[in-house]
C-alpha cells in the first residue's frame, strides 16, 4: 500500500471539507492512504455533523466568522490559531477485518500518541484522557471543552495564575480532538492541533499559552508533520510527501460539493 | 426473534423478513456486535417514512463519541415505519438491539432476492475474524 501526505496551503472551510471528502474518496477507491496538513484562510467554526446552528449562541464570540458543517461528528472548532490533519485510510488498512462500524481506535489512538510524544520533547505534561466525560450543559458545544478518552490534554498550572479568563478546566487542558467518518470501504479521520487562544474561543489556550510561549507553530511546525508521517508509514509501510492539491486528489476540481450547500450547513439548524 | 433466524449485512445491519398480510415486510436494525463496537452512542438519523431504501446503500448515520458511521440498508423497498422514538432513547439498542432496537420496517418486492445477505453462522465468523 502506498501514502501520500501534503502540507497544503491555507484553504477556505468549504475548501477544506471537500478536499478530505475527495480524500476519502479516493483512499476507499484506490486503497490508497491519503494525509494531509493544513490551516484555513480565515477564521471558521466547523461544525460536528449532528450538531445544531443554533446552539452556536452558546458561543457568541464566535458570531461573524465563517461557518462550515463537517461529515464527521463530535463539537464545534474554532479553526483560527490551530493546525488541522486529516488521513483518509482504505478500511483494509485499518487491520479490522470484521469491523466497518464505529471508531477506528487504531487509528486514532496512533495519532494521538504520537502527538503527546511530540509535545514531551517540548517539555509540555501531555497525556491522553483517560475517561469519556458526559458533555456538560452549556461546555458541550466546542470540542475543546469536551473530554473523550483518547483526547489529548496538558496537564498545566499557567491558566490558573496568569490567565484567569481562561478559568480552570477539569482535567487538564485538551490540545488536540479528533473525530472519524466511515464511509462504505473507507474512514477519515480529522482533527485539530490548539496552536494559540483565539478571540473567538478566549477561554481555551493552546500550547503557546500552556508553554509559556517556548512552544510556537515554527517550532512545532515540523514536529507535527514528522508525527503525522508517522502514522501514515505506519498504515501503509511509506509515506510519499507530495507537493501539490492535484498529486493528493486528482479528482478534485475546486468544486464546494455538499459543504458549500446552505441545506448541508444548515441541515440541523 | 432468533438471531440464528436472521438475515445480516456484513457491515452488521440486521434483516428479519416476514410475510404480513400478504406483503414481504422487512424489519432492519444493528446487531449486538455493532452496538458494542459503537460505544456511547450519542446521534441517530433514520429515514422518513415513505422513503425508498437501496440494499449496500445508506439508510441512516449514527454517531458514537468519535465516529460517523452510514447505516446500510440490507433489502430494497419503502420505508413504512420508523422507530423514530429511537434516537431519544439510544440505550434501547444496548439492552435489545434485535427486538426494542429495531430501526426502519421495510416493504419489500415480491421477487426480492437474499441471497447475498449472510447467515447467522457466517456472520459469526465475521465477526470472529
Amino acid at each position: 500500500m502506498v501514502g501520500f501526505l501534503l502540507v497544503d496551503q491555507p484553504r477556505s472551510g468549504v475548501e477544506n471539507m471537500a478536499i478530505d471528502q475527495a480524500m476519502v474518496e479516493r483512499a476507499a477507491r484506490e486503497q490508497i492512504v491519503l494525509a494531509r496538513l493544513y490551516a484555513w484562510s480565515e477564521p471558521t467554526l466547523s461544525l460536528g455533523y449532528f450538531q445544531r446552528v443554533s446552539d452556536r449562541k452558546e458561543q457568541p464570540t464566535t458570531r461573524g466568522m465563517a461557518l462550515v458543517r463537517r461529515s464527521t461528528g463530535g463539537g464545534a472548532i474554532v479553526h483560527h490559531f490551530d493546525w488541522t490533519y486529516s488521513i483518509a485510510a482504505p478500511t483494509a488498512a485499518l487491520n479490522q477485518p470484521s469491523k466497518s462500524i464505529g471508531a477506528s481506535t487504531g487509528l486514532y489512538d496512533l495519532v494521538h500518541h504520537q502527538v503527546v510524544e511530540m509535545l514531551k520533547e517540548f517539555n509540555l505534561h501531555a497525556r491522553l484522557c483517560e475517561e469519556t466525560a458526559p458533555t456538560c450543559g452549556d461546555c458541550s458545544f466546542l470540542c475543546f471543552k469536551r473530554r473523550a478518552r483518547g483526547d489529548v490534554l496538558i496537564d498545566s498550572e499557567f491558566a490558573d495564575s496568569e490567565t484567569p479568563q481562561h478559568g480552570k478546566l477539569r482535567d487538564g487542558f485538551k490540545v488536540l480532538g479528533s473525530a472519524q467518518r466511515r464511509v462504505a470501504g473507507g474512514l477519515l479521520q480529522h482533527g485539530s492541533l490548539l496552536l494559540s487562544t483565539s478571540q473567538h474561543a478566549p477561554s481555551l489556550p493552546g500550547l503557546f499559552e500552556l508553554s509559556r510561549g517556548t512552544a510556537s507553530a515554527n517550532m512545532l511546525s515540523s514536529r507535527f508533520h514528522r508525527a503525522i508521517s508517522t502514522v501514515v508509514t505506519e498504515f501503509a509501510g511509506a509515506t510519499e510527501v507530495v507537493l501539490a492539491i492535484d498529486e493528493l486528489v486528482p479528482e478534485y476540481d475546486g468544486s464546494p460539493g455538499l459543504f458549500g450547500n446552505q441545506a448541508w450547513t444548515h441541515r440541523l439548524p | 426473534m432468533k438471531v440464528e433466524e436472521l438475515k445480516y449485512n456484513p457491515s452488521h445491519e440486521w434483516v428479519q423478513l416476514a410475510d404480513i398480510n400478504g406483503e414481504r415486510i422487512a424489519t432492519v436494525g444493528i446487531t449486538d456486535f455493532a452496538v458494542e463496537q459503537l460505544t456511547d452512542l450519542v446521534y441517530m438519523a433514520l429515514p422518513s417514512v415513505g422513503s425508498s431504501v437501496t440494499a449496500g446503500q445508506e439508510f441512516g448515520e449514527v454517531e458514537s463519541v468519535k465516529a460517523v458511521s452510514p447505516l446500510i440498508s440490507p433489502v430494497d423497498g419503502e420505508v413504512i415505519e420508523v422507530h423514530s422514538a429511537l434516537a431519544d432513547d439510544l440505550e434501547l439498542l444496548g439492552k435489545d438491539p434485535f427486538g426494542q432496537g429495531w430501526m426502519i420496517k421495510v416493504k419489500v418486492p415480491a421477487d426480492a432476492n437474499f441471497d447475498s445477505l449472510l447467515d447467522y453462522d457466517a456472520y459469526k465468523k465475521q465477526c470472529a475474524g
